[in-house]
C-alpha cells in the first residue's frame, strides 16, 4: 500500500477539521480517546484529539490527512505527526490577526522539525477584514516574495477549493521530491 | 490597503516588525481604548507615519500643525515666520529639510525637534493596554509633519518595551519558558543592546532553554522572557517552541528530517494519480 501522509496544521479555528471533513472520503475520526489505524501503530494510545481523513484513489494508493491538535500544545504527537508526514498545509485565518503569532510559531516548530514541503492554505480570505496574502506572509516572517512556500486562498467548505489546495500541495511535493533526486545524482 | 485591529491582538511591537519588514509607507492611526486601569498615555488619536518601513513624523492631530507649533516651542523660529517661507518655497521636501535648506534650522535643531516629536512620544505608546489601529497605505506623506530624519521602527520598539512597567497584556504573548530561541540576523544584532539584552543574546542558538537561560544568568525567568521577547519584536530572533512532554520519543533537540527519510519518497506513478484523482475532486459539481 502506497500512502502519502499530509498534515493539516494551523492555529485554532483555521478550518483544519472543516478541510478534512470537506474531502475526506471516510467520516473523519477524531482521536479524542483512543488513535486510529495509522496513528494507532505509531503510538498505541493517545488522549490527544487530532482529526483524520483518508482518501482511496486505487486499490493500494491513498492519501492520509491528520490536522493537528487545535489547541497550541506542542506535545509528542506533534512529533509523530511530523516525523511520518510528507508535507503540510498551513492553514491560517485572513482576517484574524491575533492567530498570525501562533501561525507563525507553528511554521517555526515545523520548519525546525521537519523539512518537508508545504503550502500556506489562507481561509476566510473574502472577509471584508482580511489581510492580504502579501501581508500576511510578512506577518509570517517571510520578507521575500522569491522565498517563500506557495500560498493558496482556500474555503474550507468547498471541496472543488480544498482539491485545490491539495494539488498545489502535491505539486509542491512533486517539485521538491525532483529536485532531491537531481541533488543525490549530481552528489553521486 | 487597510490593516485595522486590537493592539491586545496584534501588539504594537509586533505592528512595528510587520511594517518594518514589509517596507510600508502611510499612516498608523492609533485610537486608544478606554480600560479599567487608569491610562499612563492621554487618551487621543496618535499618527505614526512610514516612508519604506521607517518612521519618518509623529502627530496627535492631522492638521500638519504639529511640527511648526514644536518648532516656534522650542523658541527656534516663529510659525508667522515658517508661513511667509512657505509662501516664497512652497512644500516640495520635509518641512525641516527646507528650513535647514533656507538656513533657519540646523542639524542639531533638527535631531533635537524629531526627538522630541517621534523618539519620545512613542516609546510611551506601548504602555497603552488597549487600542484601535488601522494601517492606511493610501494615505499621503504629510511633508509639513517631517523633519527629514527617520528611525527604524525595531529600534523605537525596544525602547518602549524597555520602558515598559505593566506587562499584563503581554503576558500571552512572550516566549514560553521551555522554548529555545534561534537567530534570524546574520552576526551582530543590526540595533543597539542593553547589557542584559546582550547577555541574553549569546544564548541565542544554543539550544537553551528561557529556563536555562534564566539559571545562568541568574535573572528572573519572566525577565528573560521578556528580553527574548523585544529581540523577536526587532527581528533578530524567532522562538522555536519544544515538546514539553517526557514521553516524547525522541530528544526536543533531534535534528530536522526530510521528507523522504521519514517516509520514503513516492512514485511518479503515485504522484500523477493522486493528480488526477484530485483535479476531478476541484471541478465543479454540476
Amino acid at each position: 500500500m502506497e500512502i502519502m501522509r499530509i498534515v493539516i496544521t494551523g492555529p485554532v479555528g483555521a478550518g483544519k477539521s472543516t478541510f478534512i471533513r470537506t474531502i475526506s472520503e471516510i467520516e473523519p475520526v477524531d482521536t479524542d480517546r483512543k488513535a486510529t489505524d495509522e496513528v494507532g501503530s505509531w503510538k498505541e494510545k493517545t488522549t490527544v484529539a487530532m482529526d483524520f481523513g483518508r482518501l482511496q484513489f486505487g486499490p493500494n494508493v491513498a492519501l492520509h490527512l491528520y490536522g493537528t491538535p487545535g489547541q497550541e500544545r506542542f506535545d509528542f504527537m506533534w512529533e509523530i505527526l511530523i516525523r511520518k508526514a510528507h508535507a503540510f498545509i498551513l492553514l491560517v485565518s485572513s482576517h484574524r490577526p491575533q492567530d498570525f503569532r501562533a501561525a507563525r510559531r507553528i511554521l517555526a516548530f515545523m520548519r525546525h522539525r521537519a523539512k518537508i514541503p508545504m503550502v500556506i492554505g489562507l481561509s476566510h480570505a473574502d472577509n471584508p477584514n482580511a489581510w492580504p496574502p502579501e501581508d500576511i506572509a510578512t506577518a509570517l516572517g517571510y520578507l521575500s516574495p522569491h522565498n517563500r512556500p506557495p500560498m493558496v486562498q482556500v474555503n474550507a467548505l468547498d471541496q472543488g477549493s480544498v482539491a485545490a489546495a491539495m494539488m498545489m500541495l502535491i505539486e509542491t511535493y512533486a517539485r521538491h521530491q525532483a529536485e532531491q533526486l537531481n541533488w543525490d545524482a549530481v552528489k553521486q | 490597503m487597510k490593516i485595522t485591529g486590537y493592539l491586545s491582538e496584534f501588539s504594537l511591537g509586533e505592528i512595528f516588525r510587520f511594517l518594518e519588514q514589509g517596507q510600508k509607507t502611510g499612516c498608523l492611526s492609533i485610537k486608544p481604548v478606554e480600560t479599567e486601569t487608569l491610562p499612563i498615555v492621554p487618551l487621543k488619536h496618535h499618527y505614526i507615519f512610514f516612508r519604506l518601513g521607517q518612521i519618518v513624523a509623529a502627530t496627535s492631530e492631522l492638521d500638519h500643525q504639529g511640527l511648526q507649533q514644536l518648532i516656534e516651542q522650542r523658541g527656534f523660529i516663529h510659525v508667522t515666520t515658517i508661513q511667509r517661507l512657505l509662501k516664497l518655497y512652497p512644500l516640495s521636501q520635509p518641512l525641516g529639510l527646507l528650513l535647514k535648506t533656507q538656513g533657519a534650522l540646523d542639524s542639531q535643531q533638527l535631531q533635537l525637534l524629531f526627538k522630541q516629536q517621534v523618539l519620545t512620544p512613542i516609546p510611551e505608546l506601548f504602555s497603552l493596554t488597549e487600542g484601535w489601529f488601522k494601517f492606511d497605505a493610501n494615505h499621503p506623506l504629510p511633508l509639513a509633519e517631517m523633519t527629514g530624519l527617520s528611525a527604524p521602527p525595531r529600534e523605537v520598539a525596544l525602547a518602549g518595551l524597555r520602558l515598559l512597567r505593566d506587562w499584563t497584556p503581554m503576558m500571552d504573548k512572550l516566549p514560553l519558558p521551555d522554548s529555545t530561541m534561534i537567530s534570524l540576523s546574520e552576526g551582530q544584532p543590526p540595533c543597539r543592546l542593553t547589557p542584559v539584552e546582550w547577555q541574553v543574546w549569546e544564548y541565542v542558538d544554543k539550544t537553551v532553554t528561557l529556563e536555562g537561560i534564566a539559571q545562568a544568568l541568574n535573572l528572573p525567568v519572566l525577565e528573560v522572557q521578556k528580553i527574548c521577547f523585544r529581540l523577536m519584536v526587532a527581528g533578530l530572533a524567532e522562538e522555536i517552541i519544544n515538546i514539553s512532554t517526557e514521553s516524547s520519543p525522541s530528544s526536543p533537540t533531534a535534528p530536522p528530517h526530510s521528507a523522504e527519510e521519514s517516509s520514503g519518497s513516492l512514485s511518479q506513478s503515485f504522484l500523477t494519480g493522486v493528480l488526477s484523482f484530485l483535479k476531478v475532486k476541484a471541478q465543479p459539481v454540476g
